[in-house]
């Protein structure tokens, strides 16, 4: 989600909210007495809307599940979840008395910073990656796709390569003397250095494209490579040449792909879980505080 | 009767395949291949409707023509003449959160707007155009009406209503195509279109609108109908220039060749006329004419045309000036469009499609919420994919585009793929899995799922007791189906744009969601400018 | 053949299942989404299963009831709903009582209002002021209103001047005494010596009372005399015995016998005690009579010419007297000294007409100024005795209240981090300390020990 202009109606309405519970915070409390501000009236209120706005904020995944319900846009949604979770910290601040707790209410403060900042961070991230993947990752694919298209690119390899060697085997055969019958087990020479490239070189790299060490890694490295290899293979080859560097960035575009992926997505592993374990502990505080 | 031939003829009910010795007795097949008829010879059928009785109904899709043996229809448009007004949008923040915006019908009399043509005709897929301000008119027999929905599959134009009860015989586009290539009946075509329409769209012309009725009459038999085939060039930048165009039928792609590609200026269609730029100047084409379907024009030569001018200066003057401004929004366009990859556009055809699913990938975080949401409308199939080319910084989802030319349609065997009301393409149960439709579309839009079914054997297949039993039994077998975006009409939005959580998924008309890119200057109304 | 990207062949390349199949991702998103709820309940329930109640505590307990950190059911309740479990009234007084502060107070807030505990080691007596403020800064009570300023929001706004030092209050002691006098830097002394006499010569607090005076009777200087009750003392049983807290009244006998001696005749030396007139009259007569047993030679009165009066009988040279007759004589003279000139001095006689003795007013010593406020003088040892009292040095009359004003108070107690305390709680207390019950729970310290089940 970009945060652009079409945000300003939510970021007036937040601010709005947030002045309003700012002045009623200050007035009731600044002349109140030293005591807990969780249990007075008010301070119930900031903490009853402060979880309601994270019960609204965790339901957007349950949103998620089921895309085709006619529940309001999944963009309404998005938007309430980053505003409306992002106004749950200030209101729970207020409605502990920007006390940091104990036991439990520790547990809970600390647990809603994590979650809010890591939400921020995502947010951060969402805005700003998305444009930046498109930028660097031209050959973009299907993210949880990239092993089946980084299997067909090897068969692509493979047969380009067959092609290439072969070709050239049927050419030597024909224009070797008559007298050298069957099959021409003699390598051609012309072939040798692109079959040995694709061997030591190209196919380990498909096989296992994130891996350190192979020089196929690097754009500039694998530049250099394939400038020498086409030094050493006549002319008809290097349209083979062009499509296995073709290839070659290709996989390298989806190594980049997968680690742009998991940045875009690693931090939901720390938002999600804890967010959860945060709504349901709230709920036992509500609970256990009202009682005591 | 209109033709004497057709006493012998008998007529057939509703519905029945027209015999090809029937055909035949008609002037406008004499020329048309026995064969050719027999082997389709359900390819055209007797039609009776009683008078009142609707023939078809503006909007709707349909694949056939009509050739009026018997009686007289009318032609006309049901809707309202009129354009879509929204009321006056309130000023201020507060008072635009709470107000509602209300829309009205308007006429052009109530309310102008600024691109607004002054067209005095609305041309129709028929022999003869409407009137503006009273869109009626008369076919009769020996008409034929239908030809853009039978060859290009666009929808009706008009509604038709039989006014007395009418014959006629309806036909698909093999037959339709073949008869557009006999002598015969494209004299009877030229010579409707010189008498009912011609003069109209000379005259819906802004700067003919002066015209004495004489230089019309006189201007009739000069003209020539001409026909083109999908690409074909009509004429070419640099060309010497030669005639003025009017175009009769089918869409004109009107170009101009630069250095960085090719920029279209303007796509013209029924009623629309190009030329007039290379006649006052230099007299060299300025730009590139070709045909984007089956086109046809009515071409007015070069001598006619300086007659005209001559004996009517204010024709002169008009034409000067808009062939100025013309020039000036070209030189603009050229402005705007240097750097813009309008090839990428055209190589990926996005000119051919009339609905992009575009996701934004600046917004897009590659969630799959939009593919989840279509498989979850769909019965867990998905009928979008997340990849294809990029144009700008869009993806262009593999979704189905509503092709102008529905190539997916071509060819279907059991005709299950066809189009309903809107621009949604629809695959109707008796698809028989048979793959030629997912050939056929260049974007791989349409893809074959399997489903498991359960078939019981056919009967004839029981040969022996024993095969009674196992004829009894149902079987499992893997049924292919084919699938495409139907855009999701049940519902007010596509459910993939609706499940997009970041505003990325948009559902557009293509061109006017890149006008800016695409240097075409996009008027209010939402149509490209000429 | 160079290689090609169309959208048909990009969209070939994928499995059109591939958002069913759960990617790493998406699988350790669920994972640990379903992980950290459990991980969170399986705490609470940890929790529960050891009744440790300590986790849902907002902050520790005061240090005056950290003991009972792990007996939540001494304060907390559980039987007044189903659900809730507060801290109430009852539970508070089951350990101390907590009197009410004025029958008439508008209406009785609960203990836990002003007293909030689970803050950490804090004073729990130490309310805040807006705990006070809500009735006093605009006080209403319950039928008639009382004489107390009924808008005090804090000590250094607009907290009224003490009661005793309103402008027409005067000191209701009946003793005279003039405190500049005493203070001068050489007043007589005993003995004739010259002495300067500081503040704690004369006003000690009950504890040290015991102490060697240096201007009391011999038993006072030295040391460890008895205090003889002063006459109608105006106190409250409130002072405890051995207090630091409280000037005691100066008695005679410690602070004043030294210098003002009681002698009634010149032919002996004693003293009369410091007592009613009655033991005095016994004890002049107890006196002569003893005398005039060991000198009967003075039964014979010469005549004194000096006390001839010229229109009166001369007397005889001599008369001869029976002791009775002479103690008489004597006992009247000595007491005319003394009812007229000695006890005068300090106190304020009146005889009724035809009475023997004259009657002395009660001596009507403050014992404390302030009844409804606490002040502490061990706590202000560190400031010199005239630097709050200054009126001291120069008072003349025995009417001038000599106690500081509010304003002196309030050079050190206002609020700021560098100053004392200035909340009401300083100085006044809620609970009526006069109605105070004694209440005790009875834990057991193995109890308190254990964790309550």
């Amino acid at each position: 989600m970009r945060i652009d202009r079409t945000h300003k109606g939510w970021l007036i309405a937040s601010l709005a909210i947030l002045g309003v519970s700012l002045l009623l915070y200050a007035f009731y409390r600044v002349p109140a007495a030293a005591g807990s501000m969780g249990g007075t009236a008010l301070g119930l209120a900031f903490g009853s809307a402060g979880f309601a706005f994270m019960i609204f904020a965790a339901l957007l995944g349950a949103r998620k599940r089921v895309p085709v319900y006619r529940f309001g846009r999944a963009q309404t949604w998005m938007r309430g979840h980053l505003w409306l979770g992002l106004l749950s910290l200030p209101l729970i601040l207020f409605h502990s008395g920007f006390r940091y707790g104990h036991g439990l209410t520790a547990w809970l403060m600390t647990l809603l910073i994590v979650v809010v900042a890591s939400g921020l961070f995502g947010a951060a991230l969402q805005h700003y990656m998305p444009r930046v993947m498109t930028r660097e990752v031209t050959m973009e694919t299907i993210y949880e796709e990239i092993g089946h298209v980084r299997a067909q690119l090897l068969e692509e390899a493979e047969e380009l390569i067959q092609q290439a060697t072969g070709g050239e085997k049927k050419a030597s055969a024909e224009g070797s003397e008559p007298d050298s019958p069957g099959p021409a087990i003699a390598v051609s020479d012309e072939t040798a250095p692109l079959r040995n490239f694709y061997q030591q070189e190209l196919k380990p790299f498909l096989e296992k494209p994130a891996a350190r060490g192979s020089a196929l890694g690097d754009a500039a490295q694998a530049r250099s490579a394939f400038t020498q290899l086409r030094t050493l293979v006549p002319a008809s080859l290097h349209t083979t040449i062009e499509d296995l560097e073709g290839i070659c960035e290709e996989e390298r575009q989806l190594t980049l792909q997968s680690h742009l992926h998991m940045w875009l997505h690693g931090w939901l592993l720390l938002h999600i879980p804890l967010s959860l374990a945060l709504i349901l502990l709230g709920a036992m505080h509500a609970v256990m505080a009202l009682r005591y | 009767m209109l033709f004497e031939e057709l006493k012998d003829m008998q007529w057939q009910p509703d519905g029945t395949p027209v015999a090809a010795e029937d055909l035949l007795r008609l002037p406008v097949f004499k020329d048309i291949s026995p064969q050719f008829l027999k082997k389709n010879a359900n390819a055209t059928v007797w039609r009776h409707f009683k008078r009142g009785e609707i023939v078809c109904r503006e909007g709707e899709f349909g694949s056939t023509a009509f050739y009026i043996l018997e009686g007289k229809a009318s032609v006309a448009l049901a809707s309202p003449i009129a354009h879509v007004k929204a009321q006056g949008r309130p000023e201020g923040f507060l008072a635009r959160l709470t107000s509602k915006l209300t829309s009205r019908l308007a006429a052009r009399q109530d309310d102008r707007r600024e691109d607004e043509m002054d067209r005095r005709s609305i041309p129709i897929d028929a022999p003869v155009d409407l009137a503006y301000d009273h869109p009626v008119a008369e076919l009769a027999a020996g008409e034929l009406f239908g030809e853009m929905t039978c060859m290009n599959y666009y929808p009706r134009s008009a509604t038709v209503r039989a006014e007395t009860d009418c014959t006629m015989l309806e036909m698909l586009r093999n037959v339709l195509d073949v008869l557009q290539k006999s002598k015969v009946f494209r004299a009877q075509l030229d010579e409707t279109y010189r008498r009912r329409a011609l003069d109209s769209h000379l005259r819906d012309v802004t700067i003919f609108r002066g015209l004495q009725q004489d230089f019309i009459d006189h201007l009739r038999d000069r003209v020539e109908l001409m026909r083109f085939a999908p690409g074909q060039s009509i004429c070419k930048q640099g060309d010497p220039a030669d005639s003025f165009y009017l175009v009769r039928l089918g869409f004109v792609k009107v170009s101009e060749n630069y250095p960085g590609g090719e920029l279209v200026l303007a796509y013209l269609s029924r009623g629309d006329y190009f030329g007039e730029i290379g006649l006052l100047g230099g007299g060299t084409r300025t730009a590139d004419c070709s045909a984007l379907d089956h086109v046809e024009v009515v071409r007015i030569s070069a001598e006619d045309f300086r007659a005209m001018v001559e004996k009517y200066p204010e024709v002169r003057a008009g034409l000067q000036r808009s062939a100025r401004e013309r020039q000036e929004a070209n030189q603009e366009r050229l402005q705007m469009v240097r750097s813009v990859p309008l090839e990428n556009f055209l190589a990926q055809g996005l000119m051919e499609a009339q609905s992009l699913l575009v996701l934004d990938l600046s917004k897009c975080t590659r969630c799959d919420a939009c593919v989840t949401a279509c498989a979850d409308s769909h019965d867990g199939v998905t009928r979008l994919v997340r990849e294809g080319l990029r144009f700008e910084n869009f993806l262009v989802a593999t979704s189905c585009r509503q092709c102008r030319d529905p190539l997916c349609m071509v060819g279907c065997p059991v005709g299950a793929i066809r189009r309903r009301n809107s621009l949604e393409v629809i695959i109707e149960d008796w698809c028989i899995g048979c793959g030629l439709c997912a050939k056929n579309c260049p974007y791989g839009n349409i893809n074959m799922h399997s489903f498991t079914a359960q078939a019981q054997a056919p009967a004839h297949e029981v040969k022996h007791e024993g095969d009674r039993e196992h004829a009894e039994q149902k079987k499992a077998v893997v049924q292919k189906k084919a699938t495409t975006c139907d855009l999701c009409t049940d519902h007010a939005e596509p459910s993939c744009v609706y499940a997009c959580p970041h505003d990325a998924a948009h559902r557009v008309e293509p061109r006017d969601f890149f006008a800016g890119t695409l240097g075409q200057r996009v008027g209010k109304s939402g149509k490209a400018r000429k | 053949m160079p290689r090609t990207r169309t959208t048909k062949k990009l969209a070939q390349r994928i499995d059109l299942d591939y958002f069913k199949r759960p990617s790493p991702l998406r699988r350790w998103r669920f994972l640990l989404s379903v992980a950290a709820p459990v991980l969170a309940v399986v705490c609470i329930a940890w929790f529960a299963i050891r009744s440790d109640r300590r986790v849902y505590s907002a902050g520790n307990l005061s240090s005056a009831h950290a003991v009972l950190t792990k007996q939540c059911s001494a304060c907390h309740v559980s039987t007044m709903g189903f659900y809730t479990s507060k801290a109430i009234d009852q539970k508070c007084i089951a350990c101390h009582d907590g009197p009410m502060h004025h029958a008439t107070q508008a209406f009785t807030p609960t203990c836990a209002s002003c007293h909030a505990d689970h803050r950490g080691a804090i004073r729990l007596a130490a309310t805040s002021d807006a705990n006070c403020t809500q009735c006093h800064a605009n006080l209403k009570t319950r039928g008639s209103s009382v004489g107390f300023v009924k808008n005090i929001d804090s000590f250094e706004s607009d907290h009224p001047e003490f009661a005793a030092l309103r402008p027409d209050r005067r000191d209701p002691g009946n003793i005279q005494l003039n405190h500049s006098v005493h203070l001068q830097p050489s007043l007589l002394g005993p003995n004739g010596s010259r002495v300067q006499m500081i503040c704690v010569d004369c006003h000690r607090s009950a504890a040290d009372a015991n102490g060697p005076w240096p201007y009391g009777d011999s038993k006072s200087q030295a040391g460890a005399a008895k205090t003889l009750p002063a006459n109608g003392q105006q106190n409250e049983s409130s002072v405890p015995p051995l207090s630091r807290a409280y000037m005691a009244p100066a008695t005679y006998a410690q602070t004043c016998a030294a210098c003002h001696t009681l002698q009634f005749d010149k032919r002996l030396a004693d003293a009369v005690p410091h007592d009613k007139p009655e033991v005095i009259h016994s004890f002049v007569i107890a006196k002569l009579q003893t005398y005039i047993a060991a000198h009967p030679v003075d039964l014979r009165v010469p005549r004194d010419p000096s006390r001839d009066l010229p229109e009166k009988p001369i007397p005889a040279d001599y008369r001869l007297l029976t002791p009775p007759q002479w103690v008489a004589e004597r006992t009247a003279e000595d007491e005319q000294l003394l009812w007229r000139k000695t006890c005068k001095q300090c106190h304020t006689l009146t005889t009724d007409e035809g009475a023997p003795l004259p009657k002395i007013a009660p001596s009507n010593i403050t014992a404390r100024y302030m009844p409804h406020a606490k002040f502490d003088h061990s706590q202000h040892d560190l400031v010199d005795c005239s630097s709050c009292h200054a009126a001291a040095t120069a008072s003349q009359q025995r009417s001038d209240v000599l106690l500081p004003g509010i304003a002196t108070c309030r050079s050190c107690h206002h609020a700021g981090p560098e100053a004392a305390e200035s909340r009401c709680f300083e100085c006044h207390t809620y609970h009526d300390p006069a109605q105070r019950k004694p209440a005790h729970s009875g834990f057991s310290v193995a109890e308190l020990q254990s964790r309550e089940r």
